[in-house]
């Protein structure tokens, strides 16, 4: 794994001594021959950098977001996400999530819910 | 910094869930209709024969209620019960609020045919509030269903409930069942004059602790809300929910209303709520979150998934400002 970039947000007011580094931070690698974006911290709509920009940084097409690290997410952020893979689509690429379990599970869980009742 | 972020913001109504405009006429293919019944044997003679003529033509069949009274309607289906969709009331009816968005994805699944509900939300030890929601969300069904090619019955038990709930039951369904035929409502009213009044919510309990937040302050919200979830009780998924639900409402604040707002939060005797008012006014705010915005949608599902979230959900806006109060059940 070779570390690309690094996003994150400029001020960090959240960080807790002695608990979770709640700082959104995106770190780009390379795997294989993917580019995945690894995210991490709690993300809302304050982390379009990071979110956002670490996705659709310069030369990038198809990315996988890691959400790993993500200790957070609301709707705002993922609006991001959503925002990044049209940027990516026109661009002839894709954006593909990889989240097992962890924080944003309960979010995403709900919105695909939409997504499985109506088009089944 | 990168110069081709799309800017993704609809507008007020949109990003709060609303984009369809509330209809005061009532047409088109809808039938909405309430059965008051006493007793096991009145609540079967109504509701089966309904769902059996619904088989009969080949409609699609949904029925939300209390498990108990599932059951009675699984046995005197016999045979044709797995022919229908059986949702726990507990869980889709919680929230009020949740039915419609629910009720909807079924008949955008069965779309192109005529679709059947039984939708029985009422129960013995539902509070006044979630009664109240359960009324304004009655009046919305004439509403966010008036396209809808359905039919849609909704049973209320007699015994234990007041006399105003009857009277709201009968203005809020055009439609009353009276011996097995469809009678109209003589009470029954333009939605819009039920869900406009009342347009205020009781005032917060005075020990309520209290938060002013601005933007850049969300963590800070969200950290206000676990410390004190912590405190009263409320631990792991149900805490991660309420946290999740006040910081989309905070979020909704600082989007739309120009300015911070104000975060109170309190505890009844099995409940903790939080309520996020602000300065700003939603246009047709009984419609916001009522409809489940699509996966692809930049923003706008704010209001839907604080309504996921949340055991009770009560919306209030004006042009004095917007108050959004979410409660849970503490174990």
């Amino acid at each position: 794994v070779i570390v690309m970039m690094e996003f994150s947000e400029g001020k960090s007011p959240f960080t807790v001594a002695g608990l979770l580094d709640v700082t959104p931070t995106a770190r780009i690698a390379q795997e294989d021959r993917c580019r995945v974006v690894h995210l991490a911290g709690e993300l809302d709509i304050a982390a379009r950098e990071v979110v956002y920009g670490a996705c659709v940084a310069e030369g990038h097409s198809d990315v996988i977001v890691d959400l790993g690290g993500v200790t957070f997410m609301d709707c705002g952020a993922y609006g991001w996400l959503i925002a990044a893979r049209v940027a990516l689509l026109e661009r002839g690429g894709s954006l593909t999530l990889r989240s097992e379990g962890g924080a944003p599970a309960r979010l995403l869980d709900l919105i695909a819910d939409i997504e499985a009742r109506v088009s089944h | 910094m990168l110069a081709d972020v799309p800017h993704a913001r609809p507008g007020l109504e949109s990003d709060r869930g609303t984009t369809q405009s509330s209809g005061s006429t009532i047409s088109g293919p809808l039938l909405h209709m309430s059965l008051l019944f006493h007793g096991d044997d009145e609540y079967i003679g109504g509701v089966v024969p309904f769902v059996e003529q619904g088989l009969a033509a080949n409609e699609s069949a949904l029925m939300f209620a209390p498990i108990a009274n599932l059951e009675l309607v699984q046995a005197g289906l016999h045979g044709s019960a797995d022919r229908v969709t059986f949702l726990d009331a507990s869980d889709v009816a919680r929230n009020p609020a949740r039915i419609i968005p629910s009720a909807r994805r079924f008949a955008e699944k069965h779309s192109g045919q005529r679709v059947r509900i039984v939708g029985h939300g009422i129960w013995p030890g539902r509070s006044a509030a979630e009664i109240g929601e359960f009324v304004r969300h009655e009046a919305l069904v004439n509403v966010l269903f008036a396209d809808v090619d359905a039919a849609v019955l909704c049973p209320c038990d007699a015994d234990g409930v007041d006399e105003s709930l009857i009277a709201d039951l009968g203005r809020t369904h055009p439609h009353t069942v009276i011996d097995g035929s469809a009678r109209p409502s003589p009470l029954f009213v333009d939605p819009t004059i039920v869900l406009a009044a009342p347009n205020r919510l009781p005032a917060a309990p005075a020990q309520a602790e209290t938060l002013d937040f601005e933007v850049g302050d969300l963590g800070a919200v969200r950290r206000f809300v676990q410390s004190r979830a912590q405190q009263f009780g409320l631990t792991g998924s149900r805490a991660h929910d309420l946290i999740s639900a006040v910081n989309e409402a905070a979020a909704n604040t600082l989007n739309h209303s120009g300015s911070g707002g104000t975060l109170r939060i309190w505890t009844g005797a099995a409940t903790l709520t939080c309520e996020v008012a602000d300065s700003g006014h939603i246009v047709a705010a009984h419609l916001a979150g009522r409809v489940a915005p699509p996966v692809s949608a930049l923003r706008g599902r704010g209001m839907w998934m604080i309504n996921q979230l949340c055991d009770l959900v009560e919306l209030r806006s004006d042009v004095s400002g917007t108050v959004v109060r979410m409660q849970v059940g503490i174990e």
